[in-house]
Protein backbone atom coordinates (compact mmCIF):
# COMPACT_ATOMS: atom_id res chain seq x y z
CA UNK A 1 0.00 0.00 0.00
CA UNK A 2 1.17 3.67 -1.24
CA UNK A 3 2.86 5.36 2.06
CA UNK A 4 2.44 9.06 3.65
CA UNK A 5 5.64 11.07 4.43
CA UNK A 6 4.53 13.52 7.11
CA UNK A 7 6.94 16.33 7.83
CA UNK A 8 5.94 18.12 11.27
CA UNK A 9 8.42 19.10 14.00
CA UNK A 10 5.63 19.51 16.93
CA UNK A 11 4.73 16.06 18.33
CA UNK A 12 1.53 16.94 19.48
CA UNK A 13 0.54 17.94 15.79
CA UNK A 14 2.31 14.63 14.54
CA UNK A 15 -0.20 12.59 17.26
CA UNK A 16 -3.36 14.58 16.29
CA UNK A 17 -2.90 14.20 12.48
CA UNK A 18 -2.18 10.56 13.14
CA UNK A 19 -4.97 9.72 15.24
CA UNK A 20 -7.49 11.91 12.56
CA UNK A 21 -6.10 9.67 10.09
CA UNK A 22 -6.82 6.06 12.32
CA UNK A 23 -10.03 8.22 13.16
CA UNK A 24 -11.26 7.88 9.06
CA UNK A 25 -9.92 4.57 8.89
CA UNK A 26 -6.67 5.25 6.53
CA UNK A 27 -4.44 2.63 7.09
CA UNK A 28 -1.82 3.72 4.64
CA UNK A 29 1.66 3.81 6.34
CA UNK A 30 2.76 6.85 7.58
CA UNK A 31 6.53 7.87 7.72
CA UNK A 32 7.32 10.96 9.95
CA UNK A 33 10.11 12.98 9.30
CA UNK A 34 10.78 15.27 12.46
CA UNK A 35 12.37 18.18 10.28
CA UNK A 36 13.71 19.57 7.38
CA UNK A 37 16.71 18.09 7.57
CA UNK A 38 15.29 14.50 8.04
CA UNK A 39 12.40 14.63 5.38
CA UNK A 40 15.61 15.41 2.90
CA UNK A 41 17.39 12.60 4.40
CA UNK A 42 14.51 10.31 3.92
CA UNK A 43 14.06 11.32 0.84
CA UNK A 44 17.50 11.78 -0.83
CA UNK A 45 19.41 9.91 1.52
CA UNK A 46 19.19 6.21 2.64
CA UNK A 47 15.94 7.20 4.43
CA UNK A 48 12.59 5.36 3.37
CA UNK A 49 12.23 7.07 0.47
CA UNK A 50 16.00 6.93 -0.49
CA UNK A 51 17.15 6.51 -4.15
CA UNK A 52 17.86 2.37 -3.13
CA UNK A 53 14.79 2.11 -1.60
CA UNK A 54 12.65 1.72 -5.08
CA UNK A 55 10.00 3.45 -3.46
CA UNK A 56 8.49 7.12 -2.85
CA UNK A 57 5.61 8.05 -0.73
CA UNK A 58 2.44 9.01 -2.95
CA UNK A 59 1.41 12.03 -1.01
CA UNK A 60 3.42 14.20 1.04
CA UNK A 61 1.69 16.31 3.78
CA UNK A 62 4.68 19.29 4.66
CA UNK A 63 4.28 21.64 7.56
CA UNK A 64 6.34 25.39 6.43
CA UNK A 65 8.05 26.33 10.15
CA UNK A 66 10.56 23.33 10.32
CA UNK A 67 13.48 23.49 12.38
CA UNK A 68 17.22 23.31 10.40
CA UNK A 69 15.91 22.96 6.98
CA UNK A 70 12.55 25.08 6.53
CA UNK A 71 9.58 23.59 4.11
CA UNK A 72 9.83 25.56 1.03
CA UNK A 73 13.32 24.57 1.35
CA UNK A 74 12.49 20.96 1.25
CA UNK A 75 9.92 21.43 -1.59
CA UNK A 76 12.36 23.06 -3.61
CA UNK A 77 14.67 20.01 -3.37
CA UNK A 78 12.01 17.74 -3.62
CA UNK A 79 11.18 19.97 -7.58
CA UNK A 80 14.60 20.18 -8.33
CA UNK A 81 14.84 16.46 -8.29
CA UNK A 82 14.00 14.52 -11.14
CA UNK A 83 13.00 11.39 -9.31
CA UNK A 84 11.10 13.23 -6.74
CA UNK A 85 10.08 16.62 -9.37
CA UNK A 86 6.16 15.28 -9.42
CA UNK A 87 5.58 14.07 -6.09
CA UNK A 88 1.74 15.60 -4.68
CA UNK A 89 2.92 17.53 -1.95
CA UNK A 90 0.26 19.14 0.62
CA UNK A 91 1.32 22.04 2.66
CA UNK A 92 -0.56 21.57 5.82
CA UNK A 93 0.25 24.42 8.25
CA UNK A 94 -0.59 26.79 10.79
CA UNK A 95 0.35 29.68 8.17
CA UNK A 96 -2.29 31.54 6.08
CA UNK A 97 0.12 34.38 5.68
CA UNK A 98 -0.50 35.95 1.76
CA UNK A 99 3.25 35.45 1.56
CA UNK A 100 3.15 31.36 2.24
CA UNK A 101 1.14 31.00 0.44
CA UNK A 102 2.38 32.62 -3.01
CA UNK A 103 5.83 30.86 -2.29
CA UNK A 104 4.06 27.19 -1.47
CA UNK A 105 2.58 27.65 -5.11
CA UNK A 106 5.18 29.20 -6.95
CA UNK A 107 8.01 26.49 -5.87
CA UNK A 108 5.16 23.87 -7.08
CA UNK A 109 3.30 22.81 -3.85
CA UNK A 110 -0.42 20.99 -5.14
CA UNK A 111 -2.19 22.21 -2.39
CA UNK A 112 -2.95 24.38 0.33
CA UNK A 113 -3.97 23.50 3.59
CA UNK A 114 -4.33 25.65 6.95
CA UNK A 115 -4.48 23.51 9.87
CA UNK A 116 -7.82 24.61 12.07
CA UNK A 117 -8.04 24.66 15.60
CA UNK A 118 -10.43 22.63 15.71
CA UNK A 119 -9.82 19.19 16.06
CA UNK A 120 -12.93 18.26 14.40
CA UNK A 121 -12.39 20.31 11.58
CA UNK A 122 -9.03 19.13 11.34
CA UNK A 123 -10.14 15.28 11.50
CA UNK A 124 -12.54 16.17 8.44
CA UNK A 125 -9.39 18.39 6.63
CA UNK A 126 -7.60 14.59 7.32
CA UNK A 127 -10.44 12.24 5.76
CA UNK A 128 -10.76 14.47 2.50
CA UNK A 129 -7.37 14.88 1.88
CA UNK A 130 -6.96 11.31 2.41
CA UNK A 131 -9.85 10.56 0.44
CA UNK A 132 -8.30 12.72 -2.34
CA UNK A 133 -5.21 12.25 -1.92
CA UNK A 134 -4.82 8.46 -1.81
CA UNK A 135 -8.02 7.27 -3.45
CA UNK A 136 -9.58 9.36 -6.16
CA UNK A 137 -6.11 11.53 -7.13
CA UNK A 138 -4.16 9.25 -9.72
CA UNK A 139 -0.59 9.67 -8.85
CA UNK A 140 2.14 10.31 -11.79
CA UNK A 141 3.65 7.39 -12.79
CA UNK A 142 7.31 7.53 -11.61
CA UNK A 143 5.35 8.45 -8.01
CA UNK A 144 3.37 5.14 -8.61
CA UNK A 145 6.23 2.38 -9.54
CA UNK B 1 32.81 72.08 -7.43
CA UNK B 2 33.36 75.14 -8.90
CA UNK B 3 32.27 78.45 -8.43
CA UNK B 4 31.99 79.08 -11.65
CA UNK B 5 29.11 78.56 -13.19
CA UNK B 6 28.09 79.64 -17.42
CA UNK B 7 24.81 80.01 -18.02
CA UNK B 8 23.16 79.56 -20.85
CA UNK B 9 23.77 82.73 -23.23
CA UNK B 10 20.06 83.65 -24.58
CA UNK B 11 17.16 84.75 -21.97
CA UNK B 12 17.46 87.75 -19.80
CA UNK B 13 20.53 88.83 -20.44
CA UNK B 14 20.45 88.85 -24.14
CA UNK B 15 17.18 91.16 -23.47
CA UNK B 16 19.95 93.10 -21.14
CA UNK B 17 22.15 93.60 -24.20
CA UNK B 18 18.61 95.13 -26.59
CA UNK B 19 17.89 97.44 -23.74
CA UNK B 20 21.45 98.99 -23.31
CA UNK B 21 21.31 99.39 -27.01
CA UNK B 22 18.47 100.96 -27.21
CA UNK B 23 19.69 103.16 -23.82
CA UNK B 24 23.05 103.97 -25.95
CA UNK B 25 22.76 104.83 -29.41
CA UNK B 26 24.47 102.89 -32.27
CA UNK B 27 27.30 101.10 -29.98
CA UNK B 28 28.70 104.51 -29.53
CA UNK B 29 32.27 103.35 -28.04
CA UNK B 30 32.65 107.16 -26.29
CA UNK B 31 30.26 106.86 -23.03
CA UNK B 32 30.82 109.04 -19.64
CA UNK B 33 31.61 108.17 -15.89
CA UNK B 34 28.29 109.89 -15.00
CA UNK B 35 26.43 107.69 -17.88
CA UNK B 36 27.61 104.18 -16.68
CA UNK B 37 26.08 105.83 -13.08
CA UNK B 38 23.08 106.63 -13.92
CA UNK B 39 21.90 102.72 -15.63
CA UNK B 40 22.57 100.97 -12.19
CA UNK B 41 21.48 101.76 -8.71
CA UNK B 42 23.88 99.87 -6.74
CA UNK B 43 25.47 97.12 -8.80
CA UNK B 44 29.42 97.59 -10.08
CA UNK B 45 29.11 98.42 -13.44
CA UNK B 46 32.24 97.73 -15.46
CA UNK B 47 32.87 99.49 -19.05
CA UNK B 48 35.40 97.27 -21.42
CA UNK B 49 36.02 98.93 -24.17
CA UNK B 50 37.89 96.08 -26.15
CA UNK B 51 40.00 98.04 -28.62
CA UNK B 52 41.17 100.36 -26.27
CA UNK B 53 42.01 98.17 -23.78
CA UNK B 54 40.54 99.97 -20.99
CA UNK B 55 38.40 98.80 -18.60
CA UNK B 56 36.13 101.79 -16.47
CA UNK B 57 34.27 100.82 -13.44
CA UNK B 58 31.57 102.95 -11.34
CA UNK B 59 31.33 104.39 -8.21
CA UNK B 60 29.99 101.21 -6.69
CA UNK B 61 33.57 99.34 -7.35
CA UNK B 62 34.83 101.00 -4.12
CA UNK B 63 31.62 100.79 -2.00
CA UNK B 64 31.47 97.26 -3.04
CA UNK B 65 34.67 95.88 -2.79
CA UNK B 66 37.06 98.98 -1.54
CA UNK B 67 38.95 99.53 -4.59
CA UNK B 68 39.41 102.97 -5.54
CA UNK B 69 37.92 103.35 -8.49
CA UNK B 70 41.28 102.98 -11.12
CA UNK B 71 41.76 104.97 -13.67
CA UNK B 72 44.18 105.88 -16.83
CA UNK B 73 47.08 103.38 -17.38
CA UNK B 74 45.65 101.24 -14.33
CA UNK B 75 41.95 100.59 -15.73
CA UNK B 76 42.90 97.68 -17.84
CA UNK B 77 41.83 94.08 -18.33
CA UNK B 78 43.92 92.56 -16.17
CA UNK B 79 43.20 94.36 -13.43
CA UNK B 80 40.06 92.48 -13.10
CA UNK B 81 41.27 89.64 -14.15
CA UNK B 82 43.98 89.28 -11.50
CA UNK B 83 41.45 90.14 -8.87
CA UNK B 84 39.73 86.34 -9.79
CA UNK B 85 39.70 83.85 -7.65
CA UNK B 86 43.05 81.69 -8.78
CA UNK B 87 40.96 78.57 -8.93
CA UNK B 88 38.74 80.68 -11.22
CA UNK B 89 41.09 82.26 -13.50
CA UNK B 90 41.27 79.32 -15.94
CA UNK B 91 37.64 79.44 -16.46
CA UNK B 92 37.04 83.29 -16.17
CA UNK B 93 39.92 83.81 -19.04
CA UNK B 94 38.13 80.92 -21.34
CA UNK B 95 35.14 82.52 -21.14
CA UNK B 96 36.28 86.15 -21.85
CA UNK B 97 38.86 84.64 -24.92
CA UNK B 98 35.24 82.73 -26.12
CA UNK B 99 33.38 85.91 -25.97
CA UNK B 100 35.55 88.09 -27.67
CA UNK B 101 36.46 85.51 -30.41
CA UNK B 102 33.09 83.89 -31.06
CA UNK B 103 29.64 85.28 -31.28
CA UNK B 104 27.81 85.06 -27.92
CA UNK B 105 25.98 88.24 -27.31
CA UNK B 106 26.33 88.25 -23.27
CA UNK B 107 27.72 86.11 -20.72
CA UNK B 108 26.83 85.07 -16.86
CA UNK B 109 28.93 83.74 -14.90
CA UNK B 110 29.38 82.85 -11.25
CA UNK B 111 33.33 83.49 -9.74
CA UNK B 112 35.17 84.94 -6.60
CA UNK B 113 36.88 88.16 -6.59
CA UNK B 114 38.83 89.37 -4.09
CA UNK B 115 37.87 92.49 -2.13
CA UNK B 116 40.72 95.21 -1.11
CA UNK B 117 40.55 93.57 2.28
CA UNK B 118 41.76 90.16 0.61
CA UNK B 119 38.63 88.43 1.33
CA UNK B 120 37.07 86.52 -1.43
CA UNK B 121 33.36 87.97 -2.40
CA UNK B 122 30.93 85.54 -4.96
CA UNK B 123 30.14 87.47 -8.23
CA UNK B 124 27.40 87.14 -10.13
CA UNK B 125 28.90 88.74 -13.25
CA UNK B 126 26.41 89.68 -16.33
CA UNK B 127 27.46 90.91 -19.28
CA UNK B 128 26.55 91.79 -22.54
CA UNK B 129 29.00 92.12 -25.52
CA UNK B 130 28.37 94.67 -28.21
CA UNK B 131 29.77 94.28 -31.84
CA UNK B 132 30.61 96.20 -34.35
CA UNK B 133 31.69 95.68 -37.96
CA UNK B 134 32.38 92.34 -39.09
CA UNK B 135 30.89 91.38 -35.74
CA UNK B 136 34.15 91.75 -33.58
CA UNK B 137 33.64 92.40 -30.25
CA UNK B 138 34.07 96.70 -29.50
CA UNK B 139 32.25 97.16 -26.09
CA UNK B 140 31.55 94.71 -23.08
CA UNK B 141 29.59 96.16 -20.15
CA UNK B 142 28.49 94.02 -17.77
CA UNK B 143 27.25 94.08 -13.58
CA UNK B 144 29.63 92.24 -11.34
CA UNK B 145 26.51 91.62 -8.15
CA UNK B 146 28.14 90.67 -5.17
CA UNK B 147 26.12 86.94 -4.21
CA UNK B 148 28.08 85.81 -1.24
CA UNK B 149 25.38 86.61 1.37
CA UNK B 150 22.71 84.43 -1.27
CA UNK B 151 25.47 82.05 -1.39
CA UNK B 152 25.78 82.11 2.05
CA UNK B 153 22.41 81.30 2.70
CA UNK B 154 21.46 79.14 0.12
CA UNK B 155 24.35 77.08 1.55
CA UNK B 156 23.03 76.75 4.87
CA UNK B 157 19.47 76.20 3.11
CA UNK B 158 21.35 73.38 1.14
CA UNK B 159 23.13 71.97 4.33
CA UNK B 160 19.54 71.78 5.90
CA UNK B 161 18.28 70.36 3.53
CA UNK B 162 20.76 67.68 3.61
CA UNK B 163 20.57 66.68 7.26
CA UNK B 164 16.68 66.56 6.63
CA UNK B 165 17.16 64.38 3.91
CA UNK B 166 19.55 62.47 6.14
CA UNK B 167 16.98 62.48 9.04
CA UNK B 168 13.49 61.69 6.86
CA UNK B 169 15.94 58.77 5.72
CA UNK B 170 17.07 57.45 8.80
CA UNK B 171 12.98 58.01 10.41
CA UNK B 172 11.97 55.47 7.20
CA UNK B 173 14.97 53.02 7.85
CA UNK B 174 13.85 52.99 11.52
CA UNK B 175 9.85 52.45 10.71
CA UNK B 176 10.80 49.96 8.04
CA UNK B 177 12.56 48.05 11.10
CA UNK B 178 9.30 48.40 12.96
CA UNK B 179 7.14 47.31 10.28
CA UNK B 180 9.11 44.36 9.55
CA UNK B 181 9.08 43.48 13.30
CA UNK B 182 5.35 44.25 12.78
CA UNK B 183 5.16 41.71 10.42
CA UNK B 184 6.84 39.07 11.86
CA UNK B 185 4.89 39.51 15.27
CA UNK B 186 1.71 38.85 13.39
CA UNK B 187 3.60 35.77 11.27
CA UNK B 188 4.61 33.85 15.13
CA UNK B 189 1.09 34.75 16.24
CA UNK B 190 -0.02 33.30 13.54
CA UNK B 191 1.72 30.20 13.38
CA UNK B 192 3.16 29.49 16.71
CA UNK B 193 0.40 30.82 18.97
CA UNK B 194 -2.09 28.38 16.77
CA UNK B 195 -0.30 25.17 17.46
CA UNK B 196 -0.19 25.14 21.13
CA UNK B 197 -4.42 25.80 21.18
CA UNK B 198 -4.35 22.62 18.63
CA UNK B 199 -3.18 20.59 20.71
CA UNK B 200 -5.36 21.67 23.55
CA UNK B 201 -8.37 21.64 21.58
CA UNK B 202 -7.39 18.35 19.76
CA UNK B 203 -6.19 16.08 22.90
CA UNK B 204 -9.48 17.32 24.49
CA UNK B 205 -11.86 16.18 21.79
CA UNK B 206 -9.58 12.71 21.86
CA UNK B 207 -10.10 12.55 25.63
CA UNK B 208 -14.24 13.41 25.67
CA UNK B 209 -14.12 10.47 22.05
CA UNK B 210 -11.74 7.62 23.41
CA UNK B 211 -11.99 7.73 27.36
CA UNK B 212 -15.43 9.61 28.19
CA UNK B 213 -16.58 6.38 29.83
CA UNK B 214 -13.52 7.65 32.61
CA UNK B 215 -15.40 10.68 33.18
CA UNK B 216 -18.35 11.83 34.97
CA UNK B 217 -20.61 14.94 33.94
CA UNK B 218 -18.55 17.32 35.24
CA UNK B 219 -15.14 15.94 34.08
CA UNK B 220 -16.94 16.07 30.46
CA UNK B 221 -18.36 19.64 31.08
CA UNK B 222 -14.63 21.00 31.86
CA UNK B 223 -13.33 19.40 28.77
CA UNK B 224 -15.90 20.97 26.21
CA UNK B 225 -15.22 24.03 28.42
CA UNK B 226 -11.32 23.90 27.26
CA UNK B 227 -12.38 22.55 24.03
CA UNK B 228 -14.76 25.84 23.43
CA UNK B 229 -12.25 28.25 24.81
CA UNK B 230 -9.67 27.10 22.66
CA UNK B 231 -11.60 27.80 19.72
CA UNK B 232 -12.67 30.79 21.03
CA UNK B 233 -9.30 32.01 21.51
CA UNK B 234 -7.98 30.85 18.01
CA UNK B 235 -10.83 33.17 16.56
CA UNK B 236 -9.81 36.05 18.55
CA UNK B 237 -6.02 35.61 17.09
CA UNK B 238 -7.98 35.45 13.51
CA UNK B 239 -9.68 38.53 14.79
CA UNK B 240 -6.37 39.91 15.83
CA UNK B 241 -4.30 39.46 12.64
CA UNK B 242 -7.00 40.83 10.52
CA UNK B 243 -6.65 43.81 12.28
CA UNK B 244 -3.37 44.10 11.46
CA UNK B 245 -3.55 42.71 8.17
CA UNK B 246 -5.99 45.92 7.37
CA UNK B 247 -2.88 48.09 8.97
CA UNK B 248 -0.90 47.21 6.91
CA UNK B 249 -2.38 46.38 3.44
CA UNK B 250 -1.11 48.29 0.50
CA UNK B 251 -4.13 50.81 -0.74
CA UNK B 252 -4.64 51.10 -4.41
CA UNK B 253 -7.28 54.42 -4.36
CA UNK B 254 -9.88 54.24 -7.33
CA UNK B 255 -13.26 55.67 -7.79
CA UNK B 256 -15.67 53.56 -6.54
CA UNK B 257 -19.70 52.72 -5.77
CA UNK B 258 -20.31 51.68 -2.45
CA UNK B 259 -23.33 50.58 -3.36
CA UNK B 260 -22.44 48.08 -5.20
CA UNK B 261 -20.16 46.75 -2.51
CA UNK B 262 -22.69 47.38 -0.23
CA UNK B 263 -24.94 44.80 -3.08
CA UNK B 264 -22.30 42.47 -3.02
CA UNK B 265 -21.93 41.54 0.62
CA UNK B 266 -25.48 41.80 1.20
CA UNK B 267 -25.61 39.10 -1.44
CA UNK B 268 -22.99 36.76 0.79
CA UNK B 269 -24.58 37.73 4.18
CA UNK B 270 -28.07 36.69 2.35
CA UNK B 271 -26.48 33.41 1.52
CA UNK B 272 -25.39 32.64 4.92
CA UNK B 273 -27.82 32.40 8.10
CA UNK B 274 -26.55 36.28 9.55
CA UNK B 275 -28.81 38.05 7.10
CA UNK B 276 -31.63 35.30 6.45
CA UNK B 277 -34.37 37.30 7.63
CA UNK B 278 -33.47 40.83 7.46
CA UNK B 279 -34.92 43.35 4.79
CA UNK B 280 -32.03 45.30 3.41
CA UNK B 281 -32.52 48.54 1.54
CA UNK B 282 -29.24 49.74 -0.86
CA UNK B 283 -29.47 53.16 -2.28
CA UNK B 284 -29.27 53.26 -6.08
CA UNK B 285 -25.74 54.65 -5.99
CA UNK B 286 -22.82 56.15 -3.23
CA UNK B 287 -20.00 57.04 -5.37
CA UNK B 288 -16.67 57.37 -3.71
CA UNK B 289 -13.02 56.96 -3.92
CA UNK B 290 -11.14 54.58 -2.40
CA UNK B 291 -9.17 50.64 -2.03
CA UNK B 292 -12.12 48.32 -3.31
CA UNK B 293 -10.69 45.52 -0.81
CA UNK B 294 -10.66 47.40 2.06
CA UNK B 295 -13.76 49.24 2.15
CA UNK B 296 -15.41 45.89 1.54
CA UNK B 297 -14.37 45.05 4.87
CA UNK B 298 -15.36 47.86 6.10
CA UNK B 299 -18.55 47.47 4.77
CA UNK B 300 -18.94 43.71 5.85
CA UNK B 301 -17.98 44.27 9.30
CA UNK B 302 -20.91 47.28 9.50
CA UNK B 303 -23.43 45.36 7.62
CA UNK B 304 -23.06 42.01 9.49
CA UNK B 305 -22.61 43.90 12.71
CA UNK B 306 -26.15 45.34 11.76
CA UNK B 307 -27.74 42.07 11.15
CA UNK B 308 -26.26 40.43 14.19
CA UNK B 309 -28.10 43.48 16.56
CA UNK B 310 -31.62 42.88 15.08
CA UNK B 311 -31.83 39.78 15.37
CA UNK B 312 -34.03 39.82 18.47
CA UNK B 313 -36.02 42.78 16.49
CA UNK B 314 -39.32 41.73 15.02
CA UNK B 315 -39.12 43.42 11.33
CA UNK B 316 -35.32 43.42 10.93
CA UNK B 317 -34.22 45.79 8.27
CA UNK B 318 -30.88 47.24 7.56
CA UNK B 319 -29.98 50.18 4.87
CA UNK B 320 -27.27 51.36 3.36
CA UNK B 321 -27.18 54.72 1.61
CA UNK B 322 -25.13 57.98 1.54
CA UNK B 323 -26.14 61.26 2.79
CA UNK B 324 -24.44 65.09 2.26
CA UNK B 325 -23.17 66.33 5.58
CA UNK B 326 -20.98 69.16 6.46
CA UNK B 327 -20.29 70.05 2.84
CA UNK B 328 -18.58 66.14 2.22
CA UNK B 329 -20.04 62.82 1.40
CA UNK B 330 -20.46 60.85 4.07
CA UNK B 331 -22.08 56.46 4.14
CA UNK B 332 -24.11 55.08 6.74
CA UNK B 333 -25.33 51.55 7.88
CA UNK B 334 -28.29 51.66 9.86
CA UNK B 335 -30.73 49.31 11.64
CA UNK B 336 -33.58 49.18 14.06
CA UNK B 337 -31.72 46.26 16.27
CA UNK B 338 -30.71 46.56 19.78
CA UNK B 339 -28.61 50.10 19.72
CA UNK B 340 -26.74 50.64 22.59
CA UNK B 341 -25.99 53.46 25.29
CA UNK B 342 -24.22 56.90 24.14
CA UNK B 343 -22.59 56.82 27.32
CA UNK B 344 -20.70 53.90 26.49
CA UNK B 345 -20.50 54.87 22.85
CA UNK B 346 -16.23 55.91 23.64
CA UNK B 347 -15.95 52.70 23.66
CA UNK B 348 -17.24 51.40 20.40
CA UNK B 349 -14.28 51.42 18.15
CA UNK B 350 -11.54 50.20 20.84
CA UNK B 351 -10.08 46.40 19.54
CA UNK B 352 -11.94 44.18 22.14
CA UNK B 353 -13.99 46.68 23.55
CA UNK B 354 -17.99 44.69 23.70
CA UNK B 355 -21.04 46.59 24.58
CA UNK B 356 -22.92 43.51 24.86
CA UNK B 357 -22.21 40.35 27.00
CA UNK B 358 -21.17 37.58 24.54
CA UNK B 359 -24.01 34.90 25.30
CA UNK B 360 -26.05 37.74 24.06
CA UNK B 361 -24.62 38.95 20.83
CA UNK B 362 -21.53 37.04 20.12
CA UNK B 363 -17.94 38.74 18.41
CA UNK B 364 -14.74 39.20 19.70
CA UNK B 365 -15.10 43.55 19.47
CA UNK B 366 -12.33 43.36 16.45
CA UNK B 367 -15.03 44.74 14.28
CA UNK B 368 -15.41 47.87 14.59
CA UNK B 369 -11.79 48.73 15.22
CA UNK B 370 -11.34 47.40 11.96
CA UNK B 371 -13.75 49.72 10.17
CA UNK B 372 -11.98 52.46 11.83
CA UNK B 373 -9.08 51.98 11.23
CA UNK B 374 -9.66 51.22 6.89
CA UNK B 375 -11.93 54.52 7.54
CA UNK B 376 -8.75 56.40 9.07
CA UNK B 377 -6.78 54.95 6.62
CA UNK B 378 -8.69 56.61 3.62
CA UNK B 379 -8.30 60.18 5.26
CA UNK B 380 -11.96 60.02 6.67
CA UNK B 381 -13.78 59.93 10.29
CA UNK B 382 -16.73 57.16 11.55
CA UNK B 383 -19.16 57.84 14.18
CA UNK B 384 -22.00 56.24 15.99
CA UNK B 385 -25.70 57.13 16.67
CA UNK B 386 -28.00 55.06 18.60
CA UNK B 387 -30.40 54.70 21.91
CA UNK B 388 -30.58 51.61 23.51
CA UNK B 389 -33.28 49.54 21.92
CA UNK B 390 -34.15 51.49 19.35
CA UNK B 391 -31.94 50.73 16.76
CA UNK B 392 -28.02 51.94 15.37
CA UNK B 393 -26.42 54.16 12.74
CA UNK B 394 -22.96 54.40 11.51
CA UNK B 395 -22.03 57.27 9.31
CA UNK B 396 -18.43 57.42 7.96
CA UNK B 397 -16.61 59.33 5.14
CA UNK B 398 -13.43 58.79 3.10
CA UNK B 399 -11.74 62.01 3.36
CA UNK B 400 -11.96 65.01 5.72
CA UNK B 401 -10.65 63.50 9.02
CA UNK B 402 -12.69 63.04 11.70
CA UNK B 403 -16.32 63.99 12.47
CA UNK B 404 -16.16 67.37 14.77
Amino acid sequence: MSKVLLIEDNPDDVALTLRAFRKNNIANDIVVARDGQEALDALFGDGAFGPTSQQLPSLLLLDLNLPRVSGLEVLRRIRGEERTRLLPVVILTSSDEERDLIEGYSLGANSYVRKPVSFAEFAEGVRVLGLYWLVLNRAPPAVSA
Amino acid sequence: MSLLRVMTMKSETDLDAATFQAATPRAENEVGQSELHSITVNDVVRDWDVPAGELRWNVWLERTFGYPVPTGEAATLDWWLERVHADDQISVRALVGAVLEGDATSWSMIYRFRRADDTYANILDRSCVVRGECGRAVRVIGSMLDVTQIRRAQNAADELNRELELRVGDRTRELAVVVRELESFAYSVSHDLRTPLRALNGFSQALLEDHASQLDDTGLDYLQRISAASQRMSVLIDDMLRLSRVSRADMQMQPLDLSDIARDVVAELQAGDAGRCVTFVVSASAPGIGDPPLLRVALFNLLENACKFTRHSESPRVEFGSVEQDGRLSYFVADNGAGFDMAHAGRLFGAFQRLHRSDEYEGTGVGLATVQRIVRRHGGGIRAEAASGSGATFCFTLSGGEFA
